[in-house]
């Protein structure tokens, strides 16, 4: 057991540490994500670079489950139809919620929910459909309720989905991106990626019913390999460990141009794309 | 009817009897020092990758975390899936379930594909080890599955202790809330000798095997088993020197990690 001697003069962030490892045995220190306390010392509970901001002491591991906060945009799937709600896979500790209250109705028809909306909420969402939506609040033991309470959220259709690690999606001021390959992107700070056939906004709010279709808009062989090159573009990003942003992933999209979709994967061209786009993203600051 | 009639049609076995003779030799791995060449306290080189499994899946299936290891023969492979949601859905804690499996080719004989009641324990005394050094409070109603499966195996105590030291390395690969890693190691009574990390041959030459599971920065065992018979005095001496082999193991696996996070 390693314990520094004089914890004032070592400075002790940026430290590689590994479960177990003492940190700090400062009574000064207050002990953040990552790490745990006894007998006064503060333990580290991951692998990971020890992180410090003033007094506040945290281990950030490498590869971390999504923890959500109030306010993300996240894209989950439905495990599960339960009473006057549904239980929604969010690549989290423990599923989120999604609470009958806090959808729109078709239409937009403000009401409270009755009994007759309870029994069709299959008609909503069943069990493996995807919804893109927003963290509402926690529950007391810190599962997230989501809601879809706007347009732009609901059931997502006409794409494929991407899994990412969710400490490369940042969280930031837009999630819903039309690419100018015309692709629409949905990054979900959860790690799950929704790349889909650009739908125009008029279109859905025209057609009231639209928002729970489960049927597909017609998709063309031209708009299916763009949306799979946006797809593994993606992966590639992922893979080499590169922030998913609209810029990295417009700039892969271009970038990739010269080689075919399934060849984006193959792990030279991958490496290639992603020291150009990190290359790229750092020119730009 | 007399009594020299012989009876033609089977074949008769002869009149008199013999006691077939044993070799008295019996085949002593340790006649001269180790099969291979080791001091008796020394452990098996160890290899170790993590993540080895991670990015072979584009869906969510593919695992959270994942170790590759090596200790001599013996090859082990583990799978981290979670936390994620569990099945009680109202549990203060989160709860660690193992899934332990010898794959079909990786003994001496034919293993079978469907799990047998050994592979069961063997899980079961995985769970115990490990799940002390897991911070399950941390994860309210959530699961941790951990998957194991032996590739290769040279030594049963040596292999469940190549198991439990694999999925300390994925758990840490996971990114999971641990107290400590967990280091295992195991050792063989020949004679009056105790002898580290036995190999299959040298562990049916023995007389009794020891299994420690421990947390070393903590300096706390989790999981201690023994088959044989041994006086206390024995017994304590193996569990300390056990100990003081698990905490060179945990070396080698906190090194491995911090290299890779560098």
């Amino acid at each position: 057991m390693e314990i520094d001697e004089a914890p004032q003069k070592v400075d002790i962030a940026a430290r590689i540490v590994t479960p177990g490892t003492a940190i700090t045995n400062d009574p000064a220190f207050m002990r953040g994500h990552g790490t745990f306390s006894e007998h006064d010392t503060i333990y580290s509970s991951v692998a990971g670079v020890v992180e410090r901001i003033n007094k506040l002491v945290s281990v950030r591991p490498l590869k971390q489950r999504y923890s959500g906060e109030i306010g993300d945009i996240i894209v989950g799937r439905i495990t599960e139809v339960a009473s006057k709600r549904w239980r929604v896979d969010v690549n989290s500790r423990q599923d989120g919620v999604l609470l009958l209250s806090s959808i729109n109705l078709p239409g937009g028809i403000q009401r409270r929910k009755s009994e007759s909306d309870e029994l069709q909420m299959r008609t909503f969402f069943a069990e493996g459909d995807l919804v893109f939506a927003e963290v509402q609040s926690y529950f007391a033991d810190g599962a997230l309720s989501l809601h879809t309470r706007s347009i732009q959220y609901g059931k997502l259709r006409n794409g494929t989905l991407v899994t990412a690690f969710p400490q490369l999606v940042p969280r930031s001021r837009s999630h819903f991106h039309t690419l100018p390959c015309g692709v629409d992107v949905v990054l979900g700070v959860n790690g799950y990626i929704w790349v889909s056939k650009h739908v125009p906004a008029s279109k859905v709010e025209a057609n009231a019913e639209l928002i729970y279709s489960d049927k597909n808009e017609p998709i063309s062989d031209d708009e299916r390999e763009v949306i799979a090159r946006v797809a593994n573009c993606i992966q590639l990003l992922n893979r080499m460990y590169v922030k998913i942003t609209d810029t990295s992933i417009i700039f892969a999209y271009d970038a990739s141009v010269a080689h075919p979709v399934k060849d984006l994967l193959k792990h030279d061209v991958a490496v290639e794309l992603a020291h150009n786009v990190m290359a790229y993203l750092e020119q730009q600051g | 009817m007399s009594h020299n009639v012989v009876d033609r049609r089977r074949i008769n076995g002869p009149q008199r009897s013999v006691e077939p003779v044993y070799t008295t030799k019996v085949l002593d791995p340790f006649a001269t020092g180790r099969l291979d060449e080791r001091a008796l306290d020394q452990v098996r080189p160890i290899f170790i990758k993590t993540g080895p499994l991670d990015a072979q899946s584009l869906s969510a299936a593919a695992p959270s975390g994942s170790a590759y290891y090596e200790q001599g023969k013996i090859r082990v492979s583990c799978a981290i899936y979670g936390p994620r949601q569990g099945r009680k859905s109202n549990a203060r804690m989160g709860s660690f379930d193992c899934d332990f499996k010898y794959a079909p080719f990786s003994c001496s004989w034919k293993r079978s594909h469907m799990k047998t009641s050994d592979e069961k324990e063997i899980a079961l005394m995985l769970e115990h080890s490990i799940a002390p050094a897991i911070r399950l409070e941390s994860y309210p109603k959530a699961s941790i599955d951990a998957f194991v499966t032996v590739i290769e195996s040279d030594g049963k105590a040596a292999t469940i202790a190549a198991a439990i030291n694999c999925i300390s390395a994925a758990l840490a690969d996971a990114g999971i809330e641990l107290y400590d890693s967990v280091a295992a190691c195991s050792m063989a009574l020949h004679g009056e000798q105790w002898v580290s990390d036995c190999s299959q041959a040298e562990e049916n030459a023995s007389t009794c095997s020891l299994l420690v599971a421990r947390m070393p920065s903590a300096d706390e065992i989790t999981y201690l088993l023994q088959h044989g018979k041994t006086t206390p005095e024995q017994t304590q001496q193996a569990i300390q020197t056990c100990a003081n082999d698990c905490t060179r193991v945990y070396a080698v696996i906190c090194r491995y990690l911090q290299a890779t996070l560098e």
